[in-house]
């Protein structure tokens, strides 16, 4: 499983960085859920949209449609790049 | 709806167009020669359409720009001086905003923002007045915020001020939809893009103005007149108009004026207003709808501003209704004050905006898929 991701600016302010990424293929939204909520503080589905919402005090990430993402209010580049493997670490698992 | 498409982001700019607008730029290729100004037949045209906007807007003179930004980049630029102040308000768009910024630093001119959203008109008056210095040149103000849509009364904030200092209003959130007479209203020049109510195309905005104002040289050129000249023409509209005018957008302009006439004006505003009065109806079934209007709407154009409690307007509700088909504009529109003012910043709010050519099943349809998305966030969270 591979993803890209870029900065962007947002038209409202967000503190920190705005990250807006694809992943390299379609995940499961269950899988993307359970590992989502083994990695991160309150995170919903909104069910019949499959947008996952999670939130900490660090960051907000966003997932839809199971293939792209926004993260935002995120210190720097490379603490996305850990969540992103991280959420990845428990899928490759159950794949 | 069309295309699969419901479109509810009218105040960036209209769509879909009526059929004369299509017809009228169908023209430009079909039938239309010659570069305007340069050649006597596209001239013509030009000037034709130089004087229906003037009597359009009940104005002395009319001069044509790409936008509205460059339009009010020229006026500031051209009639503001070191030390000059401005006063302004909070439901500016940054076309101001940074353009006066940036003429204060370049400039040295001065100037201040006041509180201007208030239900009572008088004192919204009051605080301009206060503002005022015996340096103040300008006041710079929005016909209608493209936020809230809460339509300004510029004939009494020009029976408080000194005949002097020059009244300039932002329309292009209220061209085509309200009665804009320049003199009516009071206003010195008002300035707009032509692609919103008006429902031209992208690429043209106006300046309407009265009386002798010296426009400068913003950016310079060949005009097709005075060509002996090394030096930009200090003629109107030559100082202003430089290179070629965009003719399509000037034929689907002409063609605007007659679509947007008095009696048709009325009826796009009397159904802007009937579909914002059903949205709100219908919103009484969303516990978790904010709605930021005005209590009297018809102080209002067609805006409706709203967020879902607890919901990011930009990363969750705006995607979710683009997934639907709803185009809607999410943010700080541009207008980052007004939103501190009503309580939407930094996030901003999702703005829906309606035209004569949306519909009853359109409101409906929104209001079900906004209905979706609050009963989600009240039972969404499983696995």
């Amino acid at each position: 499983m591979q993803y890209t991701f870029k900065k962007i600016s947002p038209c409202a302010e967000y503190d920190g960085y705005t990250i807006e990424g694809h992943f390299s293929e379609t995940i499961p939204i269950k899988l993307l859920l359970e590992s989502a909520k083994n990695i991160l503080d309150n995170v919903i589905l909104l069910s019949n949209s499959d947008i996952i919402i999670a939130k900490s005090s660090n960051y907000e990430i966003y997932i839809y449609d199971s293939n792209s993402f926004v993260i935002s209010r995120i210190k720097n580049e490379l603490e996305a790049h850990n969540l992103i493997k991280n959420l990845f670490k428990n899928i490759k698992e159950k794949l | 709806m069309s295309n699969n498409i419901v479109y509810f982001d009218n105040g960036a700019t209209t769509w879909p167009k009526p059929v004369c607008i299509k017809e009228s730029v169908d023209n430009f290729f079909n039938e239309f020669t010659g570069s305007p100004k340069r050649s006597h037949i596209s001239n013509d045209i030009v000037e034709k359409i130089r004087i229906q906007s003037s009597e359009y807007f009940d104005a002395e003179n009319t001069l044509f720009v790409p936008s509205a930004t460059i339009a009010i980049n020229i006026i500031l630029n051209s009639l503001l001086n070191k030390n000059d102040h401005v006063v302004t308000t909070n439901i500016e768009h940054h076309a101001v905003y940074r353009t006066l910024e940036h003429l204060r630093k370049e400039k040295g001119i001065q100037y201040d923002i006041v509180d201007y959203y208030d239900n009572n008109q008088q004192q919204n008056i009051q605080k301009i007045l206060k503002a005022i210095t015996d340096k103040t040149k300008m006041i710079v103000v929005n016909h209608a915020s493209n936020v809230t849509g809460v339509i300004s009364n510029i004939l009494t904030i020009r029976n408080s001020i000194n005949r002097k200092i020059l009244l300039v209003v932002d329309v292009s959130q209220t061209c085509g939809l309200e009665e804009i007479s320049l003199r009516e209203m009071g206003a010195d020049i008002i300035f707009a893009s032509t692609h919103k109510h008006l429902y031209g195309i992208p690429g043209l905005g106006f300046i309407c103005f009265n009386g002798n104002l010296e426009f400068k040289s913003f950016i310079c050129g060949g005009t097709g007149k005075k060509s002996f000249l090394m030096e930009q023409p200090s003629t109107i509209p030559e100082i202003v108009e430089v290179g070629t005018v965009n003719t399509p957008a000037l034929l689907a302009f002409q063609a605007a004026l007659k679509f947007c006439s008095t009696s048709q004006r009325k009826k796009m505003r009397q159904h802007a207003l009937y579909l914002k009065e059903q949205f709100i109806s219908n919103c009484s079934d969303i516990p978790n709808i904010q709605i930021y209007l005005n209590p009297d709407t018809h102080t209002t154009n067609c805006m409706i501003p709203i967020n879902i409690k607890n919901l990011d307007p930009n990363f969750v509700v705006a995607p979710y209704l683009s997934k639907k088909g709803i185009v809607i504009r999410s943010g700080l529109h541009c207008a980052p004050l007004i939103h501190k003012t009503i309580g939407t910043y930094p996030r901003g709010l999702v703005r829906i905006s309606t035209s004569i050519f949306n519909t009853c099943d359109e409101i409906k349809f929104l209001t079900q898929q906004l209905l979706q998305l609050d009963k989600k966030d009240e039972n969404a969270i499983y696995i």
